[in-house]
């Protein structure tokens, strides 16, 4: 049989911490402002990586076994060599995601990235509301969301998969049905989720914008809660003594390089193994002592081993370690909404 | 008439992983693999080759007679081919 299942494949890349998909973060800088933002106010950081660093990174990547690519930022479009690096990503042999406001995005753009539609997997757009008011209550951005909403049209009429990504906060929670509307009409994918995460730089105050139980219990389902559906895994893959392998793919099969060029085991875990501008991806990915040391953690090291929702609910240990500073807690934002969806947690006993 | 010569599609992502070859079709997004023999093919089809090409070279590298080389390397490009991987153009 030549066909390899994802659960295969999965066992098969995560044994060898092969890299299979990598997020490049190709700029922090960002054209909005939006309330929630995890970067901490999206401006230029000094270091960051050059369209030259990308050339010398991507073949590694390639030689390393990477499959799939996605870009994010801030937001990318702002990378002042952002179309060379695009061309370079498009020769390369990689299979990509696009993160994006949209805003950025033009006609010529659109068109150019549509010479490689096969290459890219879809196009992820954030979008805050089905008006104006709403979306921009969340972007600060007068008119941005005219032109998101240009920007999702265009990438529909060119033939691109577009998943269009929304969070859902105290100031455009009532726009849930809407923005539902809005893609149904347009036959878009479309997911909301509901988890407002502390600013990297651990400034709280986006917290404000969370949802009250009375209010997410009006919502459906949020999907990233669940992960249930994002690895392939069998029951006994989350005995205590295993590895994390199919809870979370962190510096296993997935990684993160920042604008700076810093190796990171996930977007929101800030524990680099090295830059790769001073050393070559693979040698970093496979000898950095701070990956080896993830990858031999075990699932009952973990709080959320020991919940009665677990593993229907294996949250991120990165929102743990972003909320608490601590990967190995119960990150209680998580624990608070899937409360509402899953019942009371019971802690199962020793 | 010429020989049918079997080329790889190209709408292929593959890497080479510890002597496997993984392939990632990105019409479809599926994965496959191909080991051994499997990958000894896949690298002559980099450059297009019949199935005559193929077993001659699979009988000439591994140890197997002529007969045996061919059926098993027209059951792999059948599988191929069904799985939509290569493509097939005539050549004279």
């Amino acid at each position: 049989m030549l066909q390899l299942p994802r659960h295969a494949l999965h066992k098969k890349l995560v044994g060898r911490a092969n890299p299979m998909r990598i997020q490049l973060e190709i700029t922090r800088r960002c054209n909005l402002d939006c309330v929630h933002c995890i970067q901490g106010g999206c401006s230029y950081v000094a270091g960051e990586m050059t369209a030259a660093d990308y050339e010398r990174l991507l073949p590694r990547m390639s030689a390393a076994g990477v499959f799939s690519v996605s870009l994010t930022g801030g937001e990318f479009l702002c990378h002042p060599e952002i179309m060379v690096i695009l061309e370079l990503l498009l020769r390369s042999d990689f299979w990509l995601a696009l993160q994006t406001n949209g805003t950025l995005l033009d006609q010529d753009t659109v068109d150019f990235l549509a010479r490689s539609r096969e290459k890219i997997r879809a196009v992820a757009v954030s979008l805050y509301g089905a008006t104006a008011k709403a979306h921009e209550s969340v972007t600060r951005s007068p008119g941005s969301f005219e032109k998101t909403i240009r920007a999702i049209d265009m990438l529909s009429e060119a033939g691109f998969r577009v998943e269009v990504i929304s969070l859902l906060m105290t100031m455009n929670q009532e726009e849930a049905p809407q923005i539902q509307e809005l893609c149904r009409e347009r036959g878009l994918f479309h997911q909301f989720n509901s988890i407002i995460a502390p600013r990297k730089d651990g400034e709280t105050s986006s917290l404000e914008c969370r949802l009250s139980e009375e209010l997410l219990k009006k919502l459906p389902r949020p999907w990233e809660t669940f992960t249930e559906n994002f690895i392939p895994h069998e029951p006994d893959d989350f005995s205590p003594d295993k590895t994390l392998d199919a809870w979370c793919t962190m510096a296993r099969t997935s990684g993160y390089i920042d604008s700076k060029g810093n190796l990171l085991p996930c977007s929101i875990m800030d524990l680099p193994a090295g830059n790769v501008k001073d050393r070559p991806f693979d040698e970093l990915w496979h000898d950095s002592a701070v990956f080896n040391a993830l990858r031999k953690l075990k699932i009952g090291e973990f709080e959320c081993s020991r919940c009665g929702h677990f593993p229907t609910c294996r949250p991120c240990p990165g929102l743990a370690f972003l909320e608490h500073g601590n990967m190995f807690e119960a990150p209680k934002e998580i624990c608070r909404i899937i409360e509402l969806f899953l019942g009371d947690k019971e802690v199962k006993k020793a | 008439m010429g020989e049918v010569v079997f080329k790889k599609s190209g709408s292929l992502i593959e890497r080479r992983i510890e002597g496997e070859a993984i392939l990632l079709d990105i019409k479809s997004g599926v994965y496959y693999d191909l080991k051994n023999v499997g990958v000894f093919i896949w690298e002559i089809l980099s450059g297009g080759a019949s199935a005559r090409q193929i077993a001659a070279a699979v009988a000439e590298n591994f140890d197997v007679d002529a007969e045996t080389a061919l059926a098993d390397t027209l059951e792999l490009l059948n599988d191929l081919e069904t799985e939509g991987l290569i493509v097939r153009n005539a050549e004279g």
